[in-house]
């Protein structure tokens, strides 16, 4: 089938998506369904328990593990375990888990592990451990927006993402500021507000089936926890670098993008290369904010559109946040879920030898990966149906935010025009830019 | 190559051309009759505010 057919075909399945989300969904759903219920509390205490506990201490050592790695490992990238370790089992398998399982985030921080092991030895000493300062409220979550622009700018901008020296120093640097930031303002503050990581895995967090409230684990529907309007400082700019930074991955990897790369580092291959990529490091910058920019003015130019539409007395932005989550999600899925599966199974032997030093630790260290285990239509079926289930699901949750504000059904329906016409753009553009990578 | 002349190539038979052009002009309809209904309602009742709730 050719691939213009799936653009538009995707187009059609969104637009009858929002006429049949307008006929059949008519009263909120997900605001009376996001408690859901609870599961067993004897499970809860031994998960939250001793389970949180053991998470804790093992992602500790994995980190310590993946640091000692970048630092004294093999300088090549395949040879060492940190650049697998972070690019695709942190950064890629944990998004999937969190959706799946819920904030898991909060039990394998290994910074928030050790704040907390510092709070409890603090304590169990008699003193009170409290936060340094109070939050600057202003600030909201633009910190931890930062943060997320500054590690995705390390994978996709610098010229050499995956020297494991240059990881060891990313890694102490993030985690200063992490250790830092819960020291002063507080562990769940700076979680909330400031370290990127959390702060996103808390947004996927609200896709998932599974949830914690007061101690207790809770399961629901999937989707339900994308309720409710999110007015923070600097959400929508984080949720922007979310989506804008895998479009650019994406169109980084287009003969476009390329053919421009080569030419600003052409000349200066031969006589000076460091200057060369340092070129080229600030180019991919400048396309990184780019994308990050073209997805946040998207989302305020339809914002701002469905409040022009119906006339509404206050700004939309805060209201709608939420549907972009999913989007944020399946984007990753489509981008990198072959580099996932691939790539993510050398990190089975590197976990038997992960300085590169020839050891055999677990016995795993000469597995070979089956680099054929998906076909290329198989991955583009993949990003096709990630991608659409993702921009429905989308405008789902927008959909269910608007009859929840408009109590005349409508302006809910009106306010939804332009969200279509977004998410149009967005599952068009995003399979454009697949099919061209 | 024209942008015209562009998104033509790609076709490899009049059959798909008319497929592309007929989803495009059915999506240009959709979105432009919202449009229009949009600025004719605005017209109607441009300064009705609507109720809303948190």
């Amino acid at each position: 089938m050719p691939t213009w057919l799936f653009y538009w075909g995707a187009a059609i399945v969104l637009v009858v998506s929002f006429v049949l989300l307008g006929v059949l969904w008519r009263t909120p759903l997900l605001a009376a369904r996001e408690r859901g219920r609870e599961i067993p509390s004897a499970l809860s205490r031994i998960v939250l328990g001793p389970g949180r506990i053991l998470a804790q201490v093992v992602s500790v050592a994995l980190f310590v593990v993946v640091w000692l790695s970048a630092v004294f490992g093999d300088t090549d990238p395949f040879r060492n375990l940190a650049p697998t370790w972070i690019y695709v089992i942190f950064w890629l398998g944990l998004p999937a888990l969190t959706v799946v399982f819920g904030n898991v985030w909060r039990g394998l921080s290994p910074w928030r592990a050790i704040a907390d092991a510092f709070v409890w030895v603090r304590e169990a000493g008699g003193s009170e451990a409290r936060a340094l300062a109070e939050y600057p409220v202003r600030l909201g979550r633009w910190p931890a927006a930062v943060a997320l622009l500054a590690f995705v700018a390390m994978e996709l901008a610098y010229s050499d993402p995956a020297s494991p020296r240059a990881l060891a120093f990313a890694i102490a640097l993030y985690s200063y500021v992490a250790l830092f930031g819960m020291a002063a303002f507080g562990r769940d503050t700076w979680e909330a507000r400031g370290e990127g990581f959390a702060v996103m895995y808390r947004y996927l967090s609200r896709i998932a089936p599974l949830h914690v409230e007061d101690g207790r684990i809770r399961v629901r529907w999937p989707l339900t926890g994308l309720v409710g309007p999110e007015r923070v400082p600097g959400s929508v700019a984080f949720v922007a670098v979310m989506l804008g930074s895998v479009l650019f991955d994406g169109y980084s990897r287009t003969t476009t993008w390329q053919d421009l790369v080569a030419r600003v580092e052409g000349p200066y291959i031969v006589d000076d290369p460091t200057f060369g990529e340092l070129l080229v490091t600030l180019l991919n910058i400048g396309g990184l904010l780019t994308g990050v920019l073209l997805v946040a003015l998207a989302y305020q130019a339809a914002c701002a559109a469905a409040r022009w539409t119906v006339n509404a007395p206050r700004s939309l932005t805060g209201d709608f946040l939420f549907s972009l989550v999913p989007i944020a999600f399946v984007y990753m899925v489509a981008h990198y879920f072959t580099l996932f599966v691939l790539q993510g199974q050398f990190a089975i032997p590197l976990l038997s030898d992960p300085l590169g030093r020839g050891w055999n630790l677990f016995g795993t260290a000469h597995v070979t990966p089956d680099l054929t285990v998906i076909s290329p239509n198989t991955t583009w079926y993949v990003q096709v149906g990630a991608l659409v289930a993702g921009h429905v699901a989308g405008l789902a949750v927008a959909h269910d935010r608007a009859i929840t504000i408009f109590p005349a059904r409508r302006d809910a329906l009106r306010s939804q025009y332009a969200l279509l016409a977004l998410m149009v753009v967005y599952t068009v553009g995003g399979l454009w830019v697949l099919s061209r990578g | 190559m024209g942008v015209v002349a562009g998104l033509i190539a790609h076709h490899t038979s009049p059959l798909s051309l008319a497929v592309e052009g007929a989803i495009l002009l059915a999506l240009v309809v959709f979105f432009g009759w919202i449009w229009l209904r949009e600025r004719r309602r605005r017209v109607d009742d441009t300064r009705r505010v609507p109720e809303m709730r948190d």
